[in-house]
């Protein structure tokens, strides 16, 4: 009977140390896996133009979480305009949804850092919510068939995005654009 | 929740085109499709027959309702910044939006249990505060109890079963104490002779 009781500690502490090794700050997606949320959303020079995921049907869409306040926003800068410069357009859009800022100071940013990709402005951060979205920089890669295949939490770097990218491209099949879920 | 409220002075016991309305009413609402409680929870406070109209945007009464309520929902999300607080307490940016979010969807006739399934289709059951009591999160609700009965189940072993205090019979009986190997010479002298002395 005396190797009950430290028994019934085992569980407990192969648990403890299992938490150990995980990063408590990092959650996954639960979008994962699952149809990309369509969103409409204003463009962040012309508030009169918007944008929608649907308008970029058939591609594999980098969809990107960013603000001008947010410093590991500026280190993942650099790898997606090379994202945009890389890959063929008509295969892979880059879109950026500036999360929880004003949109002079996200063109402000775009203005020193540069980028002409289509970028747009989520006020009341309803998208962002829809996302799962909890922090940034937060990068979704969503492929053809409008499945979210990753969402990454951290600054991306360029073989992560290049390797993504170009396994999502590779598997492009038929668009499941009729199962395009709406938000609304 | 309703706040539909009768004005008794408006209701003669003969007056029949009340009574005539009364009845159409109350065969609009068994035919309607929608559930009873949810036309009167659309209801606002005055006359008998004022029963059907919602509540106009930006009832005082209505705005309060609608707060609680977001205040309910709230308090069951976890805030996705600061994690050991709910959407309601936070402070944070996001927990406010997130408010906001709610609210709009209250506005829009989503009932609580929708709100939180759209809430969990984005975070995952992470951002539910109370897990559901299902698959592996069932552990969290039955670990207890099944920690509760061990130690029961120890400390009845320990004390032993059976109507048995669990004290050897050896431990009660008395028997005078074995100091024989303890004492010093001396010591024993002194006892030996203070015994023959009794």
């Amino acid at each position: 009977m005396r190797w009950v009781l430290p028994l019934a500690f085992v569980p407990m502490l192969a648990l403890l140390a299992w938490g150990l090794t995980r990063d408590a700050r990092r959650l996954p997606s639960a979008l994962e896996g699952k149809l990309a949320p369509d969103f409409t959303l204003a463009d962040l020079y012309d508030p009169s133009d918007s944008v929608s995921l649907h308008d970029f049907e058939g591609k594999v869409v980098v969809l990107n979480f960013w603000a001008s306040w947010c410093i590991p926003c500026i280190t993942e800068h650099p790898v997606l305009v090379k994202l945009h410069e890389t890959y063929d357009p008509e295969d892979v859009a880059l879109l950026s949804v500036l999360f929880q800022d004003a949109p002079e100071n996200g063109q402000a940013f775009i203005q020193d850092l540069g980028g002409d990709w289509p970028m747009v402005v989520d006020p009341g951060s309803h998208t962002a919510i829809r996302y799962g979205v909890y922090g940034v920089p937060e990068t979704f890669f969503i492929g053809a068939d409008r499945e979210v295949a990753l969402r990454h939490d951290l600054a991306v770097n360029w073989d992560l995005v290049s390797t993504m990218v170009d396994s999502l491209v590779a598997s492009q099949g038929t668009p499941k654009s009729s199962a395009i879920e709406s938000q609304d | 929740m309703h706040r539909s409220t009768r004005n008794t002075d408006q209701l003669p016991g003969t007056n029949k085109r009340l009574h005539a309305q009364m009845f159409i009413w109350a065969l609009a609402i068994g035919l309607s499709p929608a559930p009873i409680t949810k036309l009167i929870a659309q209801s606002v406070d005055g006359a008998f027959d004022g029963v059907e109209a919602p509540a106009p945007a930006g009832d005082e009464v209505r705005e309060a309702e609608l707060d609680d309520l977001t205040a309910q929902i709230g308090a069951e999300l976890r805030c996705p910044i600061c994690r050991q607080q709910s959407v309601a307490e936070s402070s944070s940016r996001i927990a406010r939006e997130m408010q906001g979010v709610i609210r709009e969807m209250l506005m829009d006739e989503k009932t609580p249990e929708e709100i939180e399934a759209y809430f969990v289709q984005s975070y995952g059951e992470w951002i539910l505060l109370r897990p559901k009591v299902q698959g592996l999160n069932s552990i969290l609700y039955v670990l207890p109890f099944l920690a509760l009965i061990l130690a029961l189940v120890l400390i009845g072993a320990k004390i032993g079963f059976g109507g048995t205090t669990g004290i050897h019979e050896s431990s009660l009986t008395v028997s005078a104490p074995d100091t024989g190997s303890t004492l010093s010479a001396r010591d024993r002298e002194w006892l030996d002779k203070a015994r023959s002395e009794s």
